[in-house]
This record gives C-alpha cells, sequence and structure tokens, in this order.
C-alpha cells in the first residue's frame, strides 16, 4: 500500500478523471466514456456530501477538547455541541421538516446568517466618512464613482437630481463593466492555469499531498 | 400567535441583536451566544441536508435498479473513504476521493469557462466603431474597448512600464479606480436591502415584534454597560478568548 | 473644542446608531417616492410575460439567509407572474442548503393550502397544484458539479422523489421532462453564482435561456455576463426588486422598502461630505502641524 503514499499515483488519477471529462466536452465520444463522465461528476458530488461529515467530526472533538481543558469560554463549547448535535439528530431521526428541526432552522440559522453579512452596512457606512477623503485625483475618482451611483441608486436621488442617473447608468453599464469584465477574465485564465497545473501535478496540496511529505517518506 | 411562532421570534431577535452587539465595540456574552448558536446549527444544517440528499436521491437509485447503476455503489463507497480524513493513520486512504473530487470539480468548472468566461467575452468586446451612425452607440462601444484595453494594461506586470504603455497603465489605473467607487456603491445597495429587508422582521408590527425588539436591546445595552463598567472581570469570564 | 476637531473625531458607533435609528424610522413611516424602471428588469418581465403553456421552467434557489432578505422582493414578484402563465409548468430547486426552508415560506406567501391537506408542499399558487403544475425537489449538494451532473443526466439527478419524499415521476414523465434541453427556462435567485453554472452548462450547451436575481455585490459581474449575452435578463439586487414588484403591479418588501433606501443612501452622501470636511479643517492641518 506503499503506492498510496506516492505522488504519481495521485497525479495518474487526476489525469484520467481531467480527460474522462475534458474529451467528451469538446469531442464525439462513445456513449460508454459519456457514461463515464457523468460517473464521475456524480461521484464528486456524492464525496462532497460526506465530506461535511469530516467537518463535523471534526469540530466536535475540538469543542470536546476545548470544554475538558476548561479554556476560557468553555461553556460556549456545550451550545455550539449542543446545538449541532440537536439538529443532527432531530434531522436525520425525525425529518428535516419536523418543528424542533424547522425551529432551529428559524430561531438561529436564518437570522444569524442574515445578521452576519447586515452588519457590513454599518462599517460600510463609517468607511464612508473615513475612507472617500478627496486629497488626490484617484480618491477624487473614487469618490465621484460612488456618488453618481449611489443617487442613481435612490429613488430620492433620480427625484432630486435627475441629471446624474444617465452618468450613473454610463459608468455602471459601460466603465465599471468594461474593468469587471477584465476581471471576469483574468479567473477564467486563472481557472484554467490551475486546472492544467493540477493536471501536470504541481498543485498537489489541494489534495492533500505537498512536497515536504513526500520528500519524508523517499 | 402560538407557542411555536413566539419561540421562534424570542430567539430569532435575541440571535440578531446579539450579533448586533460587535458593534458597541466591547466583548460581550450577547455576542458570544448568538455566535455559538448560529455556527452549532449551521453545521447541524449542513450535514443534515447533505445527508438527506444520499437517501433521497442516490440510495433510492441503487435500490430501484441495482444491475443498472451499480458504479453509484462506487461512489457510496468512495463517500465513506472520505470519512478516513478524520484520524491520521488512515488519512492517505482518504486522499482518493480527495483526489477525484477536486480533479472532477476543476475539471468541470474549468472547460466550460474557457467559453463564459473567455471567448464569449472577448467577443462581447470586440465592437463596432467604424460605420456607426448613432454617436451614443459609437460612444458606448468606444467607451467598453478602451476601458477593457487600458484596464488590462494594468496588470501587465512582467514588462517595463514606458511610453505609450505606461501611459495606458495610468488611465487603466484611474478607470479602476472610477470602477471601485461604482462597485462599492452596488456592494452597499446589496447589504442596505439585506439591512431593511431583514430589521422589517423585527419592527413590524408594532406587537409583538417592535415591542419585543426594544425590550431585547434595552437589556443587552444596558447588561453590557454595566458588566464593561462595574464587573469587568466577570465581562471576561462570560466571553471566549 | 473646535467644531472641525468634533466632526474629524465622531464615534463610530455614533454612526452605526445614526442608521439603526433612521432605518428603523423609514420602515415604519414610509412616505411613498416614485420609481424607474431600468431596462434590464423591463427585460426580465417581458421574458417571463412571454413564456407560453407547456414552457418547463427550473426556479432554482440559491441563496442563503443572508441574501433572502435581500431577494424576497424579487422572489415574490417573479415567481408570482411566472405562475400566472397559464400551462407553464415549474420545477423548484436549491443549490443552497438554506434555500429550502425560504422555498417554503415564497410558496406559502403566494398561495393556499390545496383542498384536504394542511401542510408543505400542497400549496395551490394562482390555480396551479403541487405536483400536477410544479414540484419542490429540495437541495442538491455541489452547487456546479450538481449543475453540470443535471446538465449531463436530468432524470438521475433530479432523482425520483422530492424534497418530501414524494414520487414524482409522473410529473416529469406527463410533462415530457427527460433531459436538460427539454427545459425552456432557468430563473435563479443568487447569493452564489448558481445562474452562472446553469448559464455554462444550460444556455452554452442547449440554449437555455438564463436569468438571474443577484445582491448587490453580484451585480457588476451580472452585468459583464448580460452585456456578453450570456443572460438572457437580470434583476439586480433590491432596486431591481422594487421595480419589478412596481412593473408586475405587486405590493410587496422592495417597493416599500425604497424610501428608507433612499435615505440611508442620502444619510452616506451625507457622512461622506461631513468626513470630507472634518479632514480638511482639522485632521489635514493636525497632521502638517505635527511634521
Amino acid at each position: 500500500m506503499s503506492f498510496l503514499k506516492r505522488k504519481e499515483f495521485y497525479v495518474v488519477i487526476l489525469i484520467m478523471v481531467s480527460l474522462f471529462i475534458y474529451v467528451p466536452y469538446f469531442f464525439q465520444v462513445p456513449q460508454a466514456i459519456t457514461n463515464i463522465e457523468t460517473w464521475l461528476i456524480d461521484t464528486a458530488v456524492v464525496i462532497g456530501a460526506f465530506a461535511v461529515w469530516v467537518g463535523f467530526i471534526t469540530s466536535t472533538r475540538r469543542e470536546i477538547v476545548r470544554i475538558q481543558r476548561r479554556r476560557r469560554g468553555w461553556f460556549y463549547g456545550i451550545i455550539i455541541l449542543g446545538l449541532s448535535w440537536a439538529m443532527v439528530i432531530v434531522g436525520l431521526g425525525l425529518g428535516k421538516t419536523h418543528v424542533i428541526f424547522e425551529f432551529l432552522q428559524r430561531a438561529f440559522v436564518l437570522p444569524g446568517d442574515s445578521t452576519i453579512y447586515a452588519i457590513l452596512v454599518f462599517y460600510l457606512t463609517s468607511a464612508g466618512a473615513r475612507a472617500f477623503r478627496v486629497n488626490s485625483f484617484e480618491s477624487a475618482l473614487l469618490t465621484l464613482g460612488a456618488l453618481f451611483v449611489l443617487l442613481k441608486q435612490a429613488p430620492l436621488g433620480e427625484l432630486l437630481i435627475p441629471w446624474a442617473v444617465p452618468i450613473s447608468t454610463y459608468l455602471e453599464n459601460y466603465v465599471a463593466m468594461g474593468a469587471t469584465r477584465v476581471f471576469s477574465v483574468s479567473l477564467a485564465v486563472g481557472a484554467l492555469v490551475l486546472a492544467i497545473r493540477l493536471f501536470m501535478g504541481q498543485e498537489l496540496a489541494l489534495v492533500g499531498l505537498v512536497e515536504r511529505a513526500v520528500r519524508r517518506e523517499e | 400567535m402560538d407557542a411555536f411562532a413566539w419561540g421562534v421570534l424570542l430567539f430569532s431577535t435575541l440571535t440578531t441583536f446579539g450579533l448586533y452587539m460587535i458593534l458597541s465595540g466591547v466583548d460581550n456574552p450577547w455576542f458570544a451566544f448568538a455566535e455559538h448558536a448560529f455556527v452549532g446549527c449551521a453545521i447541524g444544517l449542513s450535514i443534515v441536508v447533505s445527508t438527506d440528499y444520499i437517501f433521497r436521491t442516490i440510495v433510492p437509485r441503487i435500490m430501484t435498479d441495482p444491475g443498472k447503476n451499480w458504479p453509484t455503489f462506487i461512489s457510496i463507497i468512495l463517500g465513506l473513504m472520505m470519512l478516513l480524513r478524520v484520524s491520521k493513520s488512515t488519512v492517505h486512504i482518504a486522499r482518493i476521493p480527495i483526489t477525484i473530487a477536486t480533479g472532477a470539480g476543476i475539471a468541470v468548472g474549468s472547460r466550460a469557462t474557457l467559453f463564459s468566461g473567455i471567448i464569449n467575452q472577448i467577443r462581447a468586446t470586440i465592437l463596432p466603431i467604424l460605420n456607426v451612425t448613432d454617436t451614443w452607440a459609437l460612444l458606448y462601444n468606444l467607451t467598453v474597448i478602451l476601458c477593457v484595453l487600458f484596464v488590462f494594461t494594468y496588470y501587465f506586470y512582467t514588462t517595463e512600464m514606458k511610453g505609450p504603455l505606461r501611459t495606458a497603465n495610468s488611465i487603466g489605473k484611474y478607470i479602476l479606480y472610477l470602477a471601485f467607487g461604482v462597485l462599492f456603491s452596488q456592494t452597499y445597495m446589496g447589504r442596505l436591502g439585506l439591512l431593511l429587508g431583514h430589521l422589517e422582521n423585527y419592527l413590524t408590527p408594532y406587537y409583538p415584534d417592535f415591542f419585543l425588539t426594544v425590550t431585547i436591546v434595552l437589556i443587552m445595552v444596558v447588561s453590557t454597560y454595566l458588566l464593561h463598567k462595574r464587573y469587568p472581570e466577570l465581562l471576561k469570564k462570560l466571553t471566549p478568548e | 473644542m473646535s467644531v472641525m476637531k468634533v466632526i474629524a473625531n465622531i464615534d463610530r458607533r455614533i454612526y452605526y446608531g445614526a442608521v439603526f435609528v433612521l432605518t428603523a424610522i423609514m420602515l415604519l413611516f414610509p412616505i411613498g417616492l416614485p420609481l424607474k424602471v431600468s431596462p434590464e428588469v423591463k427585460a426580465a418581465y417581458n421574458m417571463i410575460d412571454s413564456l407560453e403553456p407547456g414552457d418547463i421552467v427550473i426556479i432554482n434557489f440559491c441563496i442563503t439567509a443572508s441574501g433572502y432578505n435581500e431577494l424576497k422582493g424579487a422572489c415574490n414578484s417573479m415567481i408570482s407572474h411566472l405562475f400566472s402563465k397559464p400551462g407553464v409548468k415549474v420545477i423548484f430547486t436549491a443549490t443552497s442548503d438554506q434555500a429550502p426552508i425560504m422555498m417554503e415560506e415564497i410558496i406559502a406567501n403566494n398561495g393556499e393550502l390545496m383542498t384536504g391537506h394542511s401542510s408543505y408542499p400542497y400549496y395551490e399558487i394562482q390555480g396551479k397544484q403541487y405536483g400536477v403544475d410544479y414540484i419542490n425537489m429540495g437541495y442538491y449538494p455541489g452547487l456546479f458539479k450538481w449543475i453540470a451532473a443535471l446538465s449531463a443526466d436530468l432524470r438521475g439527478s433530479l432523482g425520483n422523489n422530492d424534497w418530501y419524499g414524494i414520487d414524482v415521476r409522473q410529473f416529469l414523465d406527463s410533462n415530457g421532462i427527460m433531459e436538460a434541453r427539454d427545459i425552456d427556462l432557468v430563473l435563479s435567485f443568487d447569493s452564489d453564482d448558481g445562474a452562472g453554472d446553469f448559464m455554462r452548462y444550460f444556455y452554452l450547451e442547449y440554449g437555455t435561456p438564463v436569468m438571474q436575481s443577484m445582491i448587490g455585490v453580484m451585480v457588476a459581474g451580472a452585468k459583464v455576463e448580460y452585456n456578453a449575452g450570456n443572460y438572457a435578463a437580470i434583476v439586480p439586487s433590491i432596486r431591481g426588486a422594487a421595480e419589478y414588484q412596481f412593473l408586475a403591479d405587486y405590493p410587496g418588501f422592495a417597493l416599500t422598502q425604497m424610501d428608507a433606501f433612499s435615505i440611508i443612501q442620502f444619510f452616506l452622501i451625507f457622512l461622506m461630505v461631513l468626513g470630507n470636511i472634518g479632514y480638511y479643517g482639522y485632521t489635514r492641518n493636525h497632521k502638517e502641524a505635527k511634521k
């Protein structure tokens, strides 16, 4: 089983998986190859569904250690453990439509997730007062861009300052869109480069096999 | 309102305004409680819905026609091998499903990106600028082409910036500043919309939502203030590291 | 203490408190300001309005709770508009684990319990019955991987049972939903890039039009894709949701929030001006004096 610790084994798997997924997309292939492609994609989804259990087991272990060592705030670990296991037991045992499961979702998950992002409004507002200082040409451009779009977005702005609307539309739909297009293309090129590097066995850290560990085995 | 609705209202208000207490600038037990409760329930939710997918979609697929769907059985085995990651002695076995999932994920993600992210975007940038009779259309087309070109030159890191390239680089930088201002406003719009939709749940109707919100916020603010000013040692004990 | 010094050193908690108080006042006492409709939202409205009997639509929820409060205006009005089109069949899916409960809320907001039933999923929306005109397939993990699998093998990836374990094969067979090319429109509500993945695996492969309603952070990227012709239509964030509600004559959350939205945005502009006054009136001179 020493081949399981060799980098070459995983590179072969990566190449085979990549070929079975790329080739049917670009060429006409026999149905058997397409079936393997579909199976590989389905398998990736199934593996992802099991992977969340790894995170759950790891977090349970971490919280138990925190409680045992009585670190500051250890009792909050009981809250995390208790609620997460309660969700799992109720959800899997009694069903995801059970009233307790729905209660825990509505009482903690939904408001928590909403609030975490809603808090950003307050930080963005104080950033508006502190960061948008017009002390150079660049900062003036930054502030102007933000100002015009803020005026257009608000119905009151459209009403009070109607000439800001076409300028803002121009900035949003052409200037900012052009710049964002560059980001999109760069991201796409980066994704392709990552795929090629993975294909060539240069990014094995992504599969948990880094050069350092392999050298130790040799 | 029944007990379920009251319970949801009470605990959701506690969670929401407990998290908002971070804005006070003081570490406080309300925030710690809300944070840990949210994280615990969110983890549980992920586990339940992911496992439900296996039992609702994958297992019935095998059961209905085991002869035809035997490869799905191998998928389940690979998924179960993933769980071996939790132990150091078996982590090398878990690398096989990780490799398959990573390879498949990146291949699936990148193959279509070639068209949507590169070819279609370049095609959309090649716009007509000659024989265009409408002045506004010409302005818009020129704007898009020049913005894309200038911002691209800003991201050249391997060439020395001199002459026209340096000018294009500077113009690209200015376009980026304008674009970031626009992006800030769009982000602010989004987050503000979220805040408004979120707070509306706790402010309307006057009873019981608004009444409960005001009561809970007052209790949280006063208790945090008292702990911070009068009992700082107790406050430190009640907040995590 | 000079006025400029006070302005330059305002505690940020005062800003937080002011935002909260202004939001509360405007939500409790709305004014009712007029609204202009943008071309993108008009195109989205026309896209849904042009649906014909027999068309199959996938409505995908790729939103977490954070995106839901921003997009629920769009969700309610667009889904209500879509369900008003006769003969259109709908498949609800979710690619976010928090989305199923929000889907249920939207369905309950727009429908009534069917006769003889007392809970989900049996809601009738504008005469459309569950299991006959629409189904709720719930959450599927994997995001783009599942959407790619859906494109390659629609029936295998959807499965035979809906989110509640009810067999839906009859619905799928009777409406001729066999493979991905049978889908006529995809509408995705996104706080992650669900529509982008549907665009890559449905639009690019089969030409299926894809519409997106997205959170504010994703608006810039969505406009790039819309401009490139990858998306058929977009409804950007809460402003787009309010415009859609206005077009569809649907009195809802997004429209009523526009007043608060306007005031808070003007407050931000005020703070930007105030910050500059404080900077030029005190901070800059103070820094130069220190040097």
